[in-house]
C-alpha cells in the first residue's frame, strides 16, 4: 500500500509538470497580452516593452518556462554556459532581475497586474479563506446529505422519501447566485441575524490555514455562505446515497446479515452504508479539491476574499503567473484527493486492494 | 474588466456594463429588493450636497497621538470595488487606486469641482515666453508623514521639497519602474527618450540626467518641455507627477506602499491594507488643514458585487454607494427613484467619459464620410438612454464631454445632426446621405458592428442595430462580440484592417481634464489610440496648434474648430452619450464634495455622527 502511494505521488510529478506547461503555453497562445491596454486605452509600445522586460515576457517561451520552473539564476547559468542556444542573449540581458526563484523552490512567480505582489502572497492570504469556507460547506453537505439519503432509502416510497427528494431537487436546482442573495435578504436584512458580507477571519492564520479564533463572530460571517454552498452539494450527496444504498440493500450479503438475525440498525450502518458510500466518496474527493480552492460566485456575493476570483479575473487580465499558480494548486489538490479516494476505497470495500 | 482589475481605467469606461452584467446574473435581487421597499424605514433623509471652498490655513502640529479607541472616531464607511493594483503614484492606473492616492498624496496642482486646475503643493506657476519652460513655486509647510502601525503615532519626516518632485517624475519615467502611465508626461524634454531606453544601454545615465525637470532650490521646480503645452498645469496635477518619498522607496522597494511602511504627504495616510479584503485610511493630524478635516477614518471591505454593497447600504453598514465603492445597481434605480427615502439620497454626477461608436475610417465602405454621417445620425440617443441604458446620461454630440477644458457639449452647432429634437428628421437626413453615397436605403451595405463581450454593450448594440435596420431596411447589420483583450488587440491601429469590424464601441475617460487628452491624444493620426484610423491633416494641425496656444480663449476656439471638422465634416466617430454616474449618500453625510476628476476630497466632507449612530442603533 505504501509503495502504491509513493508510486502514485511520483507519477503525479510529470503530470503536474505537463499540466503547468500546458496552462503556461495555452495562456500565452490567447491573443492579447497583459500589458496591451489600461482600461479602454492601449499603451505605447515603449511602455509595454518596459513592463515586459520587467517580467521576462521578452524572452522566448522556452526560457520563460525555464525561469518559471527552475528560477532566474539557474536559467542564467544555463544560458551563460550554453550561450549558443537561441534566445540566450535576451536571457543574459535581464536574468539578474531575479523575477522568479522557480517552482522547484516553491515560488509561483510575480503577479503581472498587482504591482510588487507575488502569487505566493496571493495564495497565502486567499487560499486559507477558501479552504475554511470549503471545509465548512462540505461538512454541511455531508452532515445533511448522507442522513437524508439514508432516511430516504430506508423509507422508500413514503412521504419521507418524497419529501427529501423534493427538497433535494429544489436544492440542486436553485443556483447559488439566487440562494445567496435570498439568504442575505432573509437573515441579515429582515431578521438582523448574521453579516451581509465579508469573512470573519484574516491573516495570519493558525498553521497557515485555520482561523485563530472561531467564536460566534466567525460564524456570523461563515454560516450564510457555507449554507449557500453546502445545500446544493448536500442535495447531490443525498440523491447519490439514496440510490446507492437502495442498490446495496438488495444484495445477497445484506439478506444473509438479516437472516443471521442482526439488528436492522447494525445491518444498515455496518454492512450496507459502508459499501454504499463508494460512489459518494468518488464524488466527494474532487468536489473537496474544487471547493477548497474557491468558488467564484459565492465569494463574489458574500464579498469573501478567497481564491475563487483569481481563477476568473486572472484570465481576463492575462495575468499568466496567477492563473498558472492557482491552477497548479487546484491540480495538486485534485491529485491528492483522488489518491485519498482510492485509498479509502480499499478500506470501504475489502475486495479492492492495491499492490 | 476587473472585472478588476482590475478595472484599471476600464473600470470607469465600463462602469455601466459591469454593474449591469452583475445584475443580469442576479435577477432575483430586483424582486428581493422590491420587497425590501415595503419594509422601508431607513432613517430620516435630509441630505444636501453643498459646494465647498478650500480655505488654505496652515496650522501644523508636531506629533499627535490618537487617544481614543476606533469606536469613538469619526468614520466614513464604504466598500471598495476592487483590490487596488497599486497605491504607488508612479504606477496606479485604475480609479480605485487613484481615489486613495488622491487622499494620501498631493501634487503640484490639484483640481476643483469644476475640473479646473487649482494650486496645491505649488502656490503659483509661470511659463516662459516661448512656452517651453514651466516654473512651479512650492509651499514649504507640507510634510512627509509616517504612521507607526504599533503605536498609531504620526511622525513628520520633513517638508516636501522640489527635489521630491524631481525624484517622482524621474522615477515614473525610469524604464525600470515600468509605469503604465509614464507616456502622459512625454511632453517633458528627454522623457520619451528616457522611458524608451534600454536600462543596460551605455548612455542610460546621461538620459536620466538629461530629463527636463530640475530643482534650482528646495521651493522651485522647473520643467523644460519638448514643445509648448498650455495644458501642462493639468499634467502637473496627475498622480504620476506627484512628489514621491525617496527614502521609503529606496528602503522598501515595491513594498513601500504597504500599511506600516508607506510615507505620504496628503490629508490621509494608509492605516490598514488587508490585500483583497479591506482598506482603511486615517486622517493625518500633521496635515496643514488638519483642523478642517472632520472625517478621521475612511474605508471598508473590498466588495465586488453591487447588489451585496446595496444590501449593506440599506442595512446602514456603509454610508455611501460611490467611488471608491460601487454605484447602486442599475436594476435598483427605478425602485430607488420611487422610494421616498432612497430617492432623496440619490445623486447623478457627470463623469469625464464618453461612450462612442467608432468607424474604421480606412475600411470601405466607411471610408466615405457620407456613410459615416448617415450611420452616426440614425441612432436615437434619447430613446437609447431612456429605454436601454437607463442611467440618466446625456446624449453626446461631440467627443470631449462637459467638464473638459475645450469641450463643445453646449455648442449645439457641433453635431447638431446627432441630436435633433425630432428623431425622424435625423433619419430623413441619414437616408438622404446614404442615397447620395449611392446606397439608397442601405442597398449593398453589409456592416459589422463589434463590441467587447458584455451584456450591457450587447443590449446597446442590439438597440442600435434595430435603429439602423429601420432607417436603412436594405442594409445588413451584423453584431459580433469579442473578449476584451482580443478585441483591443484586433482594433489596434497596427492590426490589419481585414480583421477589423466596420464599427466598434469604446469609451474614453479623461487622464487629465483638457481637450488635448481627447482630440489630440486619441484621434491625432499619429496616436496609438486612434483605433478609427482617422487621418485628417487639417484636424491634426488644429489640435497641435491648440496644444501650443497659451491664450485659453484661442485654445477653446481651436478645439471648437477641431470638433467641427471631426464631427460635422468627417463624422469619424458616432458619439453616443457622456457618462454620468449614480451615487447614494446617507442623509447624515451633511457635506459631500464631488470632483469630476477621480478622487472626491474626503477631507472636505462632513458627517453627522449622532445621526449615523442613531440609525445604526448605537
Amino acid at each position: 500500500m505504501t509503495a502504491y502511494i509513493i508510486r502514485r505521488l511520483l507519477w503525479s510529478i510529470p503530470v503536474l509538470l505537463l499540466l503547468t506547461f500546458a496552462i503556461f503555453a495555452l495562456m500565452r497562445a490567447i491573443p492579447g497580452g497583459p500589458f496591451d491596454f489600461v482600461g479602454d486605452k492601449s499603451l505605447p509600445k515603449a511602455v509595454v516593452q518596459n513592463l515586459e522586460r520587467r517580467h521576462h515576457l521578452d524572452w522566448p517561451l522556452g526560457w520563460q518556462f525555464s525561469s518559471y520552473v527552475l528560477g532566474d539564476d539557474i536559467t542564467g547559468v544555463i544560458c551563460n554556459g550554453l550561450s549558443f542556444l537561441p534566445g540566450c542573449d535576451a536571457v543574459q540581458a535581464t536574468y539578474q532581475l531575479g523575477v522568479s526563484q522557480g517552482l522547484i523552490r516553491g515560488d509561483l512567480g510575480m503577479a503581472l497586474k498587482l504591482r510588487g505582489r507575488t502569487v505566493n502572497d496571493l495564495v497565502k492570504e486567499s487560499f486559507p479563506i477558501s479552504f475554511q469556507l470549503g471545509i465548512i460547506s462540505v461538512a454541511v453537505a455531508v452532515l445533511i446529505g448522507i442522513p437524508a439519503g439514508v432516511l430516504a432509502a430506508l423509507k422508500q416510497n413514503t412521504w419521507l422519501d418524497y419529501g427529501s427528494s423534493f427538497v433535494a431537487v429544489l436544492g440542486l436546482s436553485i443556483p447559488n447566485l439566487v440562494l445567496g442573495p435570498l439568504l442575505i435578504w432573509i437573515f441579515p436584512l429582515t431578521l438582523g441575524w448574521f453579516e451581509v458580507a465579508t469573512w470573519g477571519a484574516k491573516p495570519p492564520f493558525t498553521l497557515g490555514l485555520f482561523p485563530t479564533t472561531m467564536g460566534w463572530k466567525f460564524w456570523t460571517h461563515a454560516i450564510l455562505p457555507a449554507a449557500t454552498l453546502g445545500t446544493g452539494f448536500s442535495a447531490a450527496i443525498a440523491r447519490l446515497t439514496r440510490a446507492s444504498l437502495l442498490q446495496v440493500i438488495r444484495e445477497d450479503y445484506i439478506r444473509t446479515a438479516r437472516a443471521k438475525g442482526l439488528k436492522e440498525r447494525t445491518v444498515v450502518v455496518v454492512h450496507a452504508l459502508r459499501n454504499s458510500l463508494i460512489p459518494v466518496i468518488t464524488v466527494l474527493g474532487p468536489l473537496l479539491a474544487a471547493v477548497v480552492t474557491g468558488t467564484f460566485v459565492v465569494e463574489q456575493i458574500f464579498g469573501i476574499p478567497g481564491m475563487g476570483k483569481h481563477f476568473v479575473t486572472s484570465i481576463g487580465n492575462r495575468d499568466y503567473p496567477i492563473i498558472t499558480g492557482v491552477s497548479l494548486i487546484f491540480a495538486v489538490l485534485l491529485v491528492l484527493a483522488n489518491l485519498v479516494v482510492d485509498v479509502v476505497y480499499a478500506w470501504l470495500d475489502p475486495r479492492i486492494s492495491y499492490k | 474588466m476587473r472585472v478588476a482589475k482590475s478595472e484599471p481605467k476600464q473600470q470607469l469606461a465600463q462602469q455601466p456594463h459591469t454593474v449591469r452584467k452583475q445584475l443580469q446574473k442576479i435577477p432575483v435581487w430586483g424582486w428581493i429588493l422590491g420587497v425590501l421597499t415595503v419594509l422601508g424605514g431607513l432613517g430620516a433623509c435630509n441630505a444636501s450636497l453643498s459646494p465647498s471652498t478650500t480655505g488654505a490655513i496652515a496650522t501644523a502640529t508636531t506629533v499627535v497621538t490618537p487617544k481614543d479607541p476606533d469606536t469613538d472616531r469619526i468614520t466614513l464607511d464604504t466598500v471598495i470595488r476592487d483590490e487596488p493594483p497599486s497605491l504607488d503614484p508612479a504606477l496606479a492606473t485604475d480609479s480605485a487606486s487613484i481615489f486613495f492616492i488622491r487622499q494620501m498624496f498631493v501634487g503640484l496642482t490639484g483640481f476643483n469641482q469644476d475640473a479646473n486646475v487649482i494650486p496645491s503643493l505649488a502656490t503659483n506657476w509661470a511659463v516662459s515666453d516661448n512656452g517651453l519652460e514651466w516654473t512651479f513655486y512650492l509651499r514649504d509647510d507640507i510634510n512627509w508623514v509616517y504612521r507607526n502601525p504599533d503605536t498609531g503615532k504620526f511622525t513628520s519626516l520633513g517638508a516636501v521639497t522640489a527635489h521630491d518632485v524631481v525624484y517622482g517624475v524621474t522615477r515614473t519615467l525610469d524604464p525600470r519602474t515600468a509605469s503604465d502611465y509614464a507616456y502622459v508626461t512625454y511632453v517633458i524634454e528627454g522623457a520619451a527618450e528616457l522611458n524608451t531606453a534600454n536600462p543596460q544601454a551605455d548612455n542610460f545615465e546621461e538620459l536620466l540626467a538629461g530629463l527636463g525637470v530640475s530643482a534650482p532650490d528646495d521651493k522651485t521646480v522647473v520643467f523644460r518641455l519638448k514643445k509648448p503645452a498650455a495644458y501642462f498645469p493639468s499634467i502637473a496635477g496627475m498622480w504620476v507627477t506627484f512628489p514621491q518619498p525617496r527614502a521609503a522607496i529606496e528602503q522598501w522597494g515595491d513594498a513601500w506602499t504597504e500599511a506600516g511602511l508607506i510615507v505620504t504627504n496628503g490629508p490621509y495616510t494608509l492605516r490598514q491594507w488587508d490585500h483583497n479584503a479591506s482598506i482603511i485610511i486615517e486622517k493625518n493630524p500633521l496635515w496643514i488643514n488638519a483642523n478642517d478635516v472632520q472625517i478621521e477614518l475612511f474605508g471598508g471591505p473590498i466588495i465586488q458585487e453591487a447588489s451585496t454593497a446595496m444590501a449593506m447600504y440599506e442595512n446602514n453598514q456603509i454610508d455611501m454607494m460611490a467611488d471608491p465603492g460601487l454605484s447602486p445597481p442599475l436594476l435598483d434605480i427605478e425602485r430607488i427613484q420611487a422610494d421616498a427615502h432612497l430617492s432623496r439620497e440619490l445623486y447623478i454626477a457627470p463623469r469625464l467619459c464618453t461612450y462612442y461608436y467608432g468607424f474604421i475610417n480606412t475600411k470601405p465602405p466607411f471610408d466615405n464620410p457620407l456613410i459615416r454621417k448617415a450611420f452616426a445620425a440614425a441612432i436615437d440617443r434619447a430613446t437609447l438612454i431612456k429605454d436601454v441604458i437607463k442611467g440618466g446620461q446625456r446624449p453626446a454630440h461631440s467627443f470631449a464631454p462637459p467638464g473638459i477644458f475645450g469641450n463643445v457639449a453646449n455648442d449645439m452647432d457641433i453635431g447638431d445632426y446627432l441630436i435633433e429634437t425630432n428623431y425622424a428628421d435625423q433619419v430623413t437626413q441619414a437616408r438622404q446621405w446614404l442615397a447620395e453615397a449611392g446606397h439608397s436605403e442601405g442597398e449593398g451595405l453589409a456592416v459589422v458592428l463589434r463590441h467587447n463581450t458584455s451584456e450591457a454593450h450587447a443590449q446597446i448594440a442590439q438597440a442600435v442595430q434595430t435603429m439602423w435596420q429601420e432607417a436603412f431596411p436594405r442594409a445588413q447589420v451584423t453584431i459580433e462580440a469579442q473578449e476584451w483583450a482580443k478585441y483591443l488587440s484586433t482594433l489596434n491601429p497596427d492590426s490589419p484592417d481585414k480583421d477589423k469590424p466596420n464599427i466598434y464601441r469604446l469609451g474614453w475617460c479623461a487622464d487629465y481634464p483638457d481637450a488635448n487628452n481627447w482630440l489630440n491624444d486619441v484621434f491625432n493620426s499619429k496616436s496609438g489610440s486612434n483605433y478609427a484610423r482617422y487621418n485628417n491633416p487639417e484636424f491634426d494641425a488644429l489640435v497641435e496648434e491648440a496644444a501650443f496656444e497659451a491664450d485659453p480663449a484661442k485654445r477653446r476656439e481651436l478645439y471648437r474648430q477641431a470638433e467641427d471638422i471631426f464631427i460635422n465634416q468627417d463624422a469619424a466617430i458616432a458619439p453616443i452619450f457622456y457618462y454620468s454616474y449614480n451615487r447614494l449618500y446617507k442623509p447624515w453625510l451633511t457635506k459631500v464634495v464631488i470632483s469630476p476628476v477621480i478622487g472626491d476630497p474626503i477631507a472636505e466632507w462632513r458627517i453627522d455622527r449622532e445621526a449615523k449612530n442613531a440609525a445604526r442603533g448605537e
